[in-house]
């Protein structure tokens, strides 16, 4: 996995050694870190992307836009639901159309769904990075139970497909309310056991308190979004400061920590968990009756339009130019891991290279979902 | 005759371009408000450090959303957008400003506004490999994505087609 | 460290360890595929079943199909869909633009073979209904025990 690249005098006389970590990791996808280190401190860091790079924004422009939903999804895809309703609401906007109230509740009720098993799937895979196994199996198997709810709404696991321009393409089933509220509550109870054996163990609590700060004025002056900014203490939250879809009627916190080391942006994606199964709970008592789908035509009019949503790594936004024909003329897609490549660096650079893995996987980068 | 309350009312996106367009005059070249929170603007190529330092000091904002390019392949000319807004101040976070400037496709070559905001340094990089647009003063412009020894034409041209079955 | 601290710091392993030997004792949800096997519910996507009385031939499928899949295959003198589910990625967009609604999901899902030529299903293949499974064991959460996999009612005990 690391290999020596070179290695050259310092100014202080001594010799650095340049690794190569990378490109295949121990849990997360395929990217390269190239690390310089004087002794046993990283003092120079450059991610080197581009292992998944699949052109997506050339293939959007060769398909219409139904056919290019599950293009869309696939960059992310255990968050699927979120990066589709970025590209859905961008085409509503240039179509003019609105989807109904239930439709916008069943969106909402998806990307809260997404968001657990997206925050669960990373937390099993911190502890495959740590080498605590029992963290690496817990949480997949806690993440079933809302994986098994995404897939009576839908009809597939992680795949959805499920907004379309208009609304959505099916409709609550029978049974879902009581079991979304039993699963949340058992999966807040579960938290709580989550806590006693890693978060307040003090084993973790040393490798990952006062490791990889990263400063307030520094992550918004390098654009970071998502967790790893709020974990920094800034309340910036797209589904709070743009409310979309049925969020202005909904009523939830934003999850921030002041410290901005990785304990701190783990904890705020913990918060979010309970925040969503909150929201989960909330969206299936209040959601109003009425049609679920409107028509649509499936053309992109002539325009211009530029949507965001709030997606589990961060903001996910959208910029759509259209020629009135059916195919988007293009599609500009900046993901949350992609504006989150920036800070890769600050946060590695003055630690030791056994923090590595716990520094960097706390951003939550997902090297297929910059990549694209 | 009551007015319909739910046209939003677009007087800070109009404050916005009015200001650019006293301070600057022909320099904007288009100006407009497509729909709530979403002004767009196009200035011209030689002026578009002055006014990104103009929008980031007096105007407040102080975050690049992201930065992107267009090909026009019937009128030969590229585009290159930034969309910014505020993180400063609650009440105006949502708006999204576009600034576009429009360059000749023969001759690709812009102002890099990385010592503006420095967040768009990746994505500046992104443009320059997938379009051949040049930034001056960007402090590293090579291969973000592409793989080290492609030495083929920039891939999201419009000229450029990719075979598919 | 202080000597508060150490000794706080032994009790939280201690309480790490208890908490994880605790559930030795809890029941488990894993199932032995493919002795025991999962109720999937009618609304999964699964593979497709075709109609042959109610299709028309008209191409809607083949042309929204996101993978290109769909291949429509004359039979006399009607034409019919031919799938390749080497590419097909179940989104069902094919299900829900047909205009005679002659496509319908089923819960089969297991669709693997041997070689890539049986991939490809002819329209006779996928007019054919959904083979039976021996599908018994439900998911099923009480706050209180846990979540684990319990025998649908009524089910008849395996041998």
């Amino acid at each position: 996995m690391t290999s020596v690249v070179s290695s050259e005098p310092s100014e202080s006389g001594s010799q650095t050694l340049t690794i190569s970590v990378g490109p295949q990791h121990s849990g997360s996808g395929h990217m390269r870190l190239i690390i310089e280190m004087d002794g046993d401190i990283i003092i120079r860091a450059s991610p080197d992307p581009g292992y998944v790079h699949r052109g997506t924004e050339k293939i959007y422009e060769l398909r219409n836009i139904i056919k290019n939903i599950p293009v869309i999804e696939r960059p992310a895809i255990i968050d699927a639901s979120n990066l589709n309703h970025a590209y859905i609401r961008a085409v509503e906007e240039l179509q003019g159309i609105e989807a109904p109230p239930r439709a916008q509740y069943l969106r909402c009720l998806l990307n809260e769904m997404n968001r657990i098993t997206s925050h669960l799937y990373w937390l099993s895979i911190f502890g495959v990075f740590l080498g605590h196994t029992t963290m690496f199996m817990w949480p997949l198997g806690d993440r079933e139970l809302i994986v098994d709810l995404q897939e009576k709404l839908t009809g597939a696991r992680i795949t959805h497909s499920y907004i379309v321009p208009g609304g959505v393409r099916r409709d609550l089933p029978q049974g879902m309310k009581e079991e979304a509220i039993k699963r949340t509550q058992y999966l807040e109870k579960r938290l709580e056991e989550y806590d006693k054996i890693f978060f307040e163990n003090p084993i973790f609590t040393a490798r990952a308190k006062g490791v990889g700060k990263l400063s307030r004025d520094e992550a918004v002056k390098l654009g970071a979004v998502g967790p790893a900014l709020r974990g920094s203490g800034v309340d910036y939250d797209v589904r709070k400061d743009e409310p979309y879809a049925a969020y202005p009627e909904l009523d939830f916190n934003v999850c921030t920590r002041q410290e901005g080391d990785s304990y701190a942006r783990s904890m705020a994606r913990i918060d979010e968990i309970r925040e969503s199964c909150k929201l989960i709970r909330q969206i299936v008592q209040k959601i109003p009756s009425g049609p679920f789908r409107r028509k649509a035509p499936i053309v992109v009019p002539r325009g211009e339009s530029y949507s965001r949503v709030e997606s589990a790594r961060g903001e996910c936004s959208v910029y759509l130019i259209g020629d009135g024909g059916d195919k988007p003329y293009r599609l500009r897609f900046i993901t949350g891991s992609y504006r989150n490549m920036a800070i890769i660096a600050p946060v590695l650079i003055g630690g030791h290279m056994a923090d590595m893995p716990t520094a960097w996987w706390s951003i939550d980068y997902w090297p297929v979902e910059a990549d694209r | 005759m009551t007015t319909p309350t739910n046209i939003p009312s677009l007087e800070r996106e109009d404050h916005i371009l009015d200001q650019l367009k006293e301070k600057f005059g022909d320099a904007i070249k288009e100006s407009r408000v497509s729909r709530r929170s979403r002004p767009e603007v196009t200035v011209a190529m030689e002026k578009m450090l002055e006014v990104s330092r103009f929008l980031r000091d007096e105007l407040g904002f102080d975050r690049a959303n992201g930065a992107g390019g267009a090909d026009y392949l019937r009128d030969q000319k590229m585009e290159v957008i930034y969309h910014v807004s505020n993180l400063a101040r609650k009440e105006t976070r949502d708006i999204i400003l576009s600034v576009k400037e429009i360059i000749p496709r023969s001759s690709p070559k812009v102002n890099s506004l990385v010592s503006i905001w420095p967040s768009v340094e990746n994505f500046e990089r992104e443009t320059y490999e997938m379009y051949g647009i040049t930034f001056d003063g960007h402090p590293h412009l090579e291969k973000l994505f592409l793989i080290d020894n492609w030495d083929g034409p920039p891939p999201l041209r419009k000229d450029v087609r990719i075979p598919t079955d | 460290m202080t000597v508060k601290g150490s000794i706080k710091a032994v009790a939280d392993i201690w309480t790490a360890y208890y908490s994880g030997l605790r559930h030795l004792f809890h029941r488990s949800y894993t199932l032995r595929f493919p002795e025991q096997r999962l109720v999937v519910e009618k609304g999964y996507r699964g593979r497709h079943l075709l109609h042959l009385d109610r299709c028309t031939g008209c191409g809607i499928c083949a042309w929204i199909c996101p993978e290109k899949c769909i291949t429509i295959v004359p039979r006399g003198e009607r034409w019919y869909p031919q799938y390749f589910y080497g590419r097909c990625c179940f989104c069902h967009f094919c299900t829900d633009y047909c205009p005679e609604y002659a496509l319908e999901e089923t819960v089969e899902f297991d669709l693997a073979e041997y070689t890539r030529d049986r991939l490809v299903w002819s329209p006779e293949r996928l007019a054919r209904p959904p083979a039976g499974k021996n599908d018994k064991y439900v998911f099923s959460v009480e706050t209180s025990r846990g979540a684990s996999n319990i025998p649908r009612v009524g089910a008849k005990p395996e041998k």
